[in-house]
């Protein structure tokens, strides 16, 4: 009887064992690929910026690297002198100030068209696609419509409307204008599906009872519409802001920086954005900028970090369940908001 | 102020104005009971809202369209129309092919020509490359971490999520030195391998699995399937729509992008370049000279993706979609 156990226990044993080496075997062949590309293209670059931004790192010549401490950050925060803090600081403030100003545009006007859309007149469909259709574009390709449109001396909206303005490169702020365009015409077709999908989900029965009540159709806008797609929304602003801090394509391919003002010690490019300041130093003469620019990095990577702090925090849903859900849902949303940035 | 440009305010004006006749008259009548008499009343009377969501739509879109439009004729004119004549959708001298042939053909002054070809070639390789390897790599990982049991499996992919949050712009300057390190940099490669290791499709992708009744999995493994086996002819097959949404997703995010590209390949070697940064490369000028060209290169650069987006376009809205409401 003794034997018969020990046998069996034995068989049973032998078998998890085996089991266990088919089973980590199939995993290692099923998830080793990805794990090995998530641990260098996504944990090791994170772990190595962190070193990077310690050091006075040449690319040109990796050994050959200088211990800076956090010589590179006090640099950036706070030292009034040097032209990394002047060209980090108003680089950061135009994206800032950009995706503030682009916000409340890139949300209102998708959510009137949503609603219009939710109202499925003939052909929605078609208007859907239509709207929708340039925020798939290349923004290489969009931005050089746009110069099309506003480029001067050839442009077709001066001889449309008349006028003889050099829009992109003479007032920063013109230049500007014909960014937040772009932006808003290849940009905001992420949100719309986002909003007019909400639309379809809110509660038929909630605008029966508002009817009842007599609410009329705006009252009822504000007082159903809006509360019934909160999440959507405030998912679209966050996802907007954060996906604006990546602003480069619009900017390198209608104004490359320009138009260049002189305040009285140096030129400044008007319209750098964070992005397109990163790039161009790391696409720039010198070879020993790469530790600054991981600080830069790292500083950006905490202000967007607790960007979405706060969004976590406004937006913490109840059930609680969905967390994982909710954090896709984010990406991809930020994925769209980017559009082709990255 | 041109003859375009006065029609076009006066046609939308005009539109506007008589729908807003149309819904006074309507609700004047409305409140009268006179509407359910005849039968365009009766239609007013129940699609008011559609009526009027239509015309605004419809004028919408014909502001929303004029770029694509000045885009796609653009790229029809000639140099001299935009030097001289400028301003015209159907330029004075009519429609012209030159403006491709140039992209092709015109030398610069070192005397070659612009690798479109190689452009578009290296484009298409990194696309598609990427797109199968993403497909491939995230979705044997999804679906270890869906139907196979070991230990850890849930940390490990609670620590890939978190890594979500962290945005590319804290990485970009180390990934730069991380390809450089691994020899990479200045090739193809270094646009193809890092977005391997992407969490996102191959969360989509997990998500989807999870659908799949388990049991089904189960029985096939009790019938002696191998996990290839399983995965292949089981798991494959059903995940099809996700796969295509993911891999939209990839390819015109690969297709479209423009930052990375011109940090790795950099300014000097013009025949390993993509498709969007020879685009933008030509434009820089922002001349009339090469405003055709430009905009010839552009339709390249749109094309494929508008033909994607026109075949796929109800999945990519629907994936969209999901991506916020159901998640």
């Amino acid at each position: 009887m003794e034997k018969y156990t020990t046998i069996g226990q034995y068989s049973l044993k032998r078998g998890k064992t085996a089991d266990f080496f088919r089973r980590y075997g199939m995993v290692l062949i099923f998830l080793g690929p990805f794990l090995i590309f998530f641990l260098l293209f996504c944990v090791y670059p994170l772990v190595y910026g962190i070193g990077m931004s310690l050091f006075k790192y040449d690319i040109a010549n990796p050994d050959a690297t200088e211990w800076r401490g956090f010589q590179n950050y006090i640099k950036i925060m706070f030292d009034a002198e040097s032209q990394y803090h002047k060209d980090f600081w108003f680089a950061f403030r135009n994206t800032a100030v950009f995706a503030v100003v682009v916000v409340p545009l890139s949300i209102i006007v998708p959510l009137v068209i949503a609603i219009l859309v939710n109202a499925q007149p003939k052909g929605y469909k078609v208007f859907r696609a239509l709207i929708y259709l340039p925020s798939v574009l290349p923004c290489s390709a969009s931005g050089v419509i746009f110069i099309a449109l506003f480029g001067y001396g050839f442009g077709y909206v001066n001889q449309w409307i008349g006028m003889d303005i050099n829009w992109l490169n003479s007032e920063p702020l013109y230049a500007w204008l014909i960014i937040l365009l772009l932006c808003l015409w290849g940009g905001w077709g992420g949100n719309f599906i986002i909003l007019s999908a909400a639309l379809k989900n809110v509660d038929k029965s909630l605008y029966e009872s508002a009817a009842i009540d007599g609410c009329s159709g705006f009252k009822r806008t504000l007082a159903v519409t809006v509360p019934g797609i909160k999440n959507q929304l405030l998912l679209c602003v966050f996802t907007t802001i954060i996906g604006y801090f990546g602003l480069y394509g619009q900017i390198y391919v209608l104004t490359s920086g320009g138009p260049e003002i002189f305040d009285g010690q140096s030129i400044i490019k008007s319209t750098t954005s964070i992005m397109y300041y990163m790039q161009q130093l790391m696409n720039g003469s010198r070879y020993d900028v790469y530790g600054m620019t991981s600080a830069m990095g790292m500083i950006l990577g905490i202000i967007i970090g607790l960007i979405t702090a706060v969004q976590f925090a406004v937006t913490k849903e109840r059930k609680g369940k969905d967390k994982y859900g909710k954090m896709y849902r984010e990406y991809i949303a930020q994925k769209n908001a980017e559009g082709c940035h990255e | 102020m041109s003859k375009f440009f006065l029609v076009l305010v006066i046609l939308m004006a005009v539109a506007l104005a008589g729908l807003l006749v149309v819904d006074i008259v309507v609700t004047i009548k409305r409140k009268k009971n006179e509407l359910t008499l005849t039968k365009l009343g009766r239609y007013f009377n129940d699609n008011l809202l559609k009526f009027n969501a239509f015309v605004l739509l419809f004028l919408f879109c014909v502001v929303w369209v004029i770029p694509l439009i000045v885009g796609v004729l653009g790229s029809f004119t000639s140099k001299e129309a935009f030097e001289y004549q400028p301003g015209h959708l159907i330029p004075t001298d009519g429609f012209t092919f030159d403006n491709y042939l140039d992209l092709f053909t015109q030398t610069r002054v070192d005397g070659t020509t612009y690798p479109v070809a190689n452009w578009l070639l290296n484009s298409f390789i990194v696309s598609v490359a990427s797109t199968f390897l993403y497909l491939l790599v995230a979705g044997a990982a999804a679906y270890a971490f869906v139907f196979l049991d070991f230990k850890f499996r849930d940390a490990i992919f609670g620590v890939m999520l978190f890594t979500m949050v962290i945005p590319g712009i804290a990485t970009l300057t180390p990934q730069l030195a991380n390809v450089a390190n691994l020899g990479i940099a200045r090739t193809l490669w270094a646009l193809i391998l890092p977005g391997l290791g992407g969490v996102g499709g191959m969360y989509l992708i997990r998500q989807f699995y999870l659908g799949i009744p388990k049991d089904l999995i189960e029985s096939a493994r009790i019938d002696g399937s191998s996990d290839f086996r399983i995965f292949k002819r089981v798991v494959l097959p059903l995940g099809k729509s996700v796969f295509l949404v993911q891999g939209l997703f990839c390819f015109m995010g690969s297709w479209n992008d423009l930052m990375w590209p011109q940090i790795i390949l950099g300014a000097n070697d013009m025949d390993k370049w993509t498709l969007q940064m020879g685009v933008a490369y030509i434009s820089s000028s922002r001349s009339a000279n090469s405003m055709g060209m430009s905009l010839a290169g552009a339709m390249f650069s749109a094309v494929p993706i508008m033909i994607l987006f026109v075949i796929t376009q109800n999945k990519i809205i629907d994936g969209v979609a999901a991506s916020g409401v159901k998640g």
